[in-house]
C-alpha cells in the first residue's frame, strides 16, 4: 500500500493500493490513471508519499493516524 | 402660417415697430432703408408671425454669437469651446453641445483624455478599476430562537435577500425575513410568518419575470408553494398552494428564466420516488402542472438553471446506492428529463449542493465523499442537449466536509464554498475557480469559530457579497448569517452601457467638465495606430482587444486622435 501524508503533521490523508498511480506536482496530486480524483489541497511541497507499506492499520481512515514512514499512531482527535 | 407671404419691408410703422401684417405681392417698394435700422424689431403680437416661409426662405442668418431662442431653449456659441454650439435650458444649464460634447459635473478628478462613464447621479467619473480584498464579515442573527433549514435567495427587484426557515420556539412555525447587505454586514427586518404550524422549508427562489419570491415547503405530509412580495424590509404572502399529489418530503425548488416557470421537487415517501412539478406565478398566486417523476429515492437534492443550455440540472443522492444528476427541460406546464448520469462513486453523501458558473457555463456539485474519508469534493458538469457529463472529482479539502453550501459569485467568476468538518468544528470558506472541466481552489479561510449546521448561501450582486445562512449550534441554534467578500483584482465602474466619451480637459472633483461624446474627435491620446478600432478597458485604457464587458471606444485617425463612439 502507499499513503500520502501531510508532511507538517504526519497525518495520513490517503491510503491507496500500490498499483494506483500517484502524480505529485507543485499545485496538486493526481490519483489514478486515468484520474480517479484530484487532490487540490496537497502537493509535492506539503506532502510526502510513502510506498510499499505493509503494516497499515486495519481500521485506517483519513486523518485518523499519523505515519512517519515507520510507525502508525492513532490521532482520534483528528478524526472528526 | 399666413395664407399669403408677408414681406418684412412692408410691415414697419413710423415707429419702426412691426405692427401690421400686409398681404401683398413681394415686389412692393415702401422705400424703407433696412440698413438704417437702429432699434429692436418687435412684432405687435406674441407668437403670431413667421420670419420667411417654406417657399420664401432667408438665405443666411448672422448672429453675433449671443443667442437664438427656441421656446425655452437657448442656442449659442460655446464660449468655453470656440467654434462649438451649446444648448441651454431656461435655467442656463447646458443640456447638450452640437459638437459632440457635454458639460457635466465631475465626480473625482478627470485628466485631459480620460475615458469617462456617466454615473447614476448624473455626474461623470473616469473609467477605472480597483482591487477588493477577501473579507469575512461578522455574524448577524436573523432568528433568536432555534432555527432549522434556512434557505436564502436574492430578490433582484428590491436588491434584498430573503431567508425562509423553520422557527422552533414552542410551536413550530415557518418564517421569512428580509435582509439588507451593507458592507460586510447584514441587517434584517421583522420576520413574517407564512405558515403557523409544523413544516419544513425546501428552498426559496426568485421569479425574475413576476418579480416575486416563491418558497417551496412541506406541511401536512404534502409539498406546498407560496408567493411572496418584498416591500422595503418586509414581505407579504399570497395563498399557499399544494403541488404534490403524493405524501412526501420537500426536496428543492428552482426558477427557469427561459420558460418563466418555477419547478418544485419532492419525494413520494411511500414509493421513494422523486417528482418535479412546474409552477406558474401570476400576481401573488401560483398554479402547478402535474408532477413528473425524475428520480428514485432522492434523499438529498439540489437544482440549478444552466443559462447556456437553457435547461435545469438536478442532482441527488440515492442513499446507499448512487449520486446522480439529470437534465430537465420545461415545456409549458410540464417537464421532461434526459438520462440519469452518475457523478461520483460516493453513495452516502451527508450534504450535496450545486451552483452554476455563468462564465464557464458549467455546473459545480460539492459533496462529502464517503468512499474517500468523507473529504470535501467538487466535480464539474457539462450539459449538452439533454445529457450531462462530468470531469474528474477534485478534493478541495482533505478532511471531512459537512454542512456544505456553494454559491457562484458572478462578478469574480468564482464559487464560494462554506463548510465545516463536522461536530463542533469551526466553519470555513474556500473559493474555487472553474477551468475547462476541472476546478482549482484557493486557501482555506476561517469563517467562524463555531459550528454551522443546515447551511444555505446566495450571491448578492448588488453588494457583490456572498451571504451564508445557517443554524448556529454554537449559539443556541439561532438562525445566523455571515457575509463574505471575494477578492477581486479588477473591480471596474465600466459597464456595457455607461461609457459616454472622453474628458476634454483637466477637472477637479465637482467642477463642470466638458466631455467629448460620440462623433467628436479627441486629440489627447498617444500611441494609437491609425485606422484601428479601440475598446475601453476596465482600467480606463484603450486597447484594440475588447475587455469584459466589450465597449467600443472609437477609431484612431492619428497617433493621438480618436473619433469617439459613445
Amino acid at each position: 500500500m502507499k499513503t500520502i501524508v501531510e508532511t507538517s503533521t504526519n497525518i495520513s490523508k490517503y491510503l491507496l493500493e500500490d498499483s494506483v498511480s500517484v502524480v505529485m506536482s507543485t499545485d496538486q496530486i493526481i490519483v489514478g490513471d486515468p484520474p480517479q480524483f484530484i487532490i487540490a489541497d496537497m502537493n509535492n511541497i506539503n506532502s510526502t508519499l510513502y510506498t510499499d507499506i505493509t503494516n497499515y492499520p486495519d481500521d485506517w481512515t483519513g486523518c485518523k493516524y499519523t505515519f512517519n514512514g515507520t510507525t502508525w499512531i492513532s490521532e482520534l482527535d483528528s478524526a472528526d | 402660417m399666413p395664407s399669403k407671404s408677408v414681406l418684412i419691408a412692408q410691415a414697419f410703422s413710423k415707429t419702426g415697430v412691426l405692427s401690421t401684417v400686409v398681404d401683398s405681392a413681394p415686389s412692393i417698394d415702401t422705400g424703407l432703408d433696412l440698413l438704417a435700422i437702429n432699434q429692436n424689431i418687435i412684432p405687435s403680437l406674441d407668437s403670431s408671425y413667421d420670419l420667411g416661409s417654406p417657399t420664401h426662405k432667408w438665405k443666411d442668418m448672422y448672429l453675433s454669437g449671443g443667442t437664438l431662442h427656441i421656446g425655452g431653449v437657448v442656442i449659442k456659441e460655446d464660449t468655453a469651446n470656440p467654434g462649438k454650439i451649446v444648448f441651454e435650458d431656461s435655467a442656463g444649464s447646458v443640456a447638450f453641445s452640437t459638437s459632440g460634447s457635454l458639460e457635466v459635473s465631475a465626480s473625482g478628478t478627470l485628466a485631459n483624455g480620460d475615458l469617462v462613464v456617466i454615473n447614476s447621479d448624473e455626474t461623470v467619473s473616469v473609467v477605472a478599476s480597483s482591487s477588493v480584498s477577501q473579507t469575512v464579515g461578522s455574524l448577524s442573527v436573523f432568528g433568536s430562537s432555534e432555527t432549522r433549514e434556512p434557505a436564502i435567495v436574492y430578490d433582484a427587484s428590491t436588491q434584498k435577500v430573503v431567508v425562509a426557515y423553520r422557527e422552533i420556539d414552542g410551536p413550530h412555525t415557518l418564517q421569512a425575513v428580509v435582509g439588507t447587505v451593507s458592507g460586510t454586514s447584514i441587517s434584517f427586518g421583522t420576520p413574517v410568518e407564512f405558515y403557523g404550524n409544523t413544516g419544513s422549508v425546501g428552498n426559496i427562489v426568485y421569479d425574475e419575470n413576476a418579480q416575486k419570491i416563491v418558497i417551496f415547503y412541506h406541511r401536512s405530509n404534502n409539498a406546498y408553494a407560496i408567493v411572496g412580495t418584498v416591500s422595503g424590509t418586509s414581505i407579504s404572502f399570497g395563498s399557499a398552494v399544494q403541488f404534490s399529489t403524493h405524501s412526501c418530503y420537500i426536496r428543492d425548488g428552482v426558477y427557469d428564466p427561459s420558460s418563466q416557470k418555477v419547478v418544485g421537487f419532492y419525494e413520494d415517501w411511500n414509493a421513494n420516488l422523486g417528482y418535479a412539478a412546474v409552477g406558474t406565478v401570476s400576481g401573488t398566486s401560483i398554479s402547478f402542472g402535474s408532477p413528473v417523476q425524475y428520480a428514485t429515492d432522492p434523499a438529498a437534492s439540489s437544482a440549478v438553471y444552466d443559462s447556456n443550455a437553457q435547461k435545469l440540472v438536478i442532482c441527488w443522492l440515492d442513499w446507499g446506492t448512487s449520486a446522480n444528476a439529470v437534465v430537465g427541460t420545461v415545456s409549458g406546464t410540464s417537464i421532461s428529463f434526459g438520462s440519469v448520469a452518475n457523478f461520483t462513486s460516493a453513495n452516502q453523501i451527508e450534504s450535496i449542493n450545486m451552483s452554476y458558473d455563468t462564465s464557464a457555463q458549467k455546473v459545480v456539485i460539492v459533496y462529502s465523499d464517503n468512499v474517500n474519508s468523507e473529504y470535501g469534493t467538487a466535480v464539474v458538469g457539462t450539459v449538452s442537449g439533454n445529457s450531462i457529463s462530468f470531469g474528474t472529482p477534485v478534493v478541495f479539502v482533505s478532511t471531512k466536509a459537512r454542512n456544505t453550501t456553494i454559491s457562484y459569485d458572478s462578478n469574480a467568476n468564482k464559487h464560494v464554498i462554506f463548510y465545516n468538518r463536522g461536530y463542533g468544528a469551526d466553519s470555513k470558506f474556500i473559493v474555487g475557480t472553474v477551468s475547462g472541466t476541472s476546478i482549482s481552489f484557493g486557501s482555506i479561510v476561517q469563517a467562524y469559530n463555531g459550528w454551522a449546521l443546515e447551511t444555505g448561501s446566495v450571491y448578492d450582486p448588488n453588494s457583490d457579497k456572498v451571504v451564508v445562512v445557517f443554524k448556529n449550534w454554537s449559539n443556541s441554534d439561532y438562525g445566523t448569517s455571515i457575509v463574505f467578500q471575494n477578492s477581486n483584482p479588477n473591480v471596474t465602474n465600466l459597464t456595457s452601457t455607461n461609457y459616454i466619451g472622453i474628458s476634454d480637459g483637466a477637472y477637479s472633483n465637482g467642477e463642470t467638465a466638458i466631455i467629448q461624446t460620440a462623433g467628436s474627435v479627441d486629440d489627447a491620446q498617444s500611441g494609437l495606430t491609425v485606422g484601428k478600432q479601440y475598446f475601453v478597458q476596465n482600467d480606463g485604457t484603450l486597447s484594440t482587444s475588447p475587455d469584459t464587458p466589450s465597449v467600443f471606444a472609437g477609431t484612431a485617425i492619428s497617433s493621438n486622435k480618436i473619433i469617439i463612439k459613445g
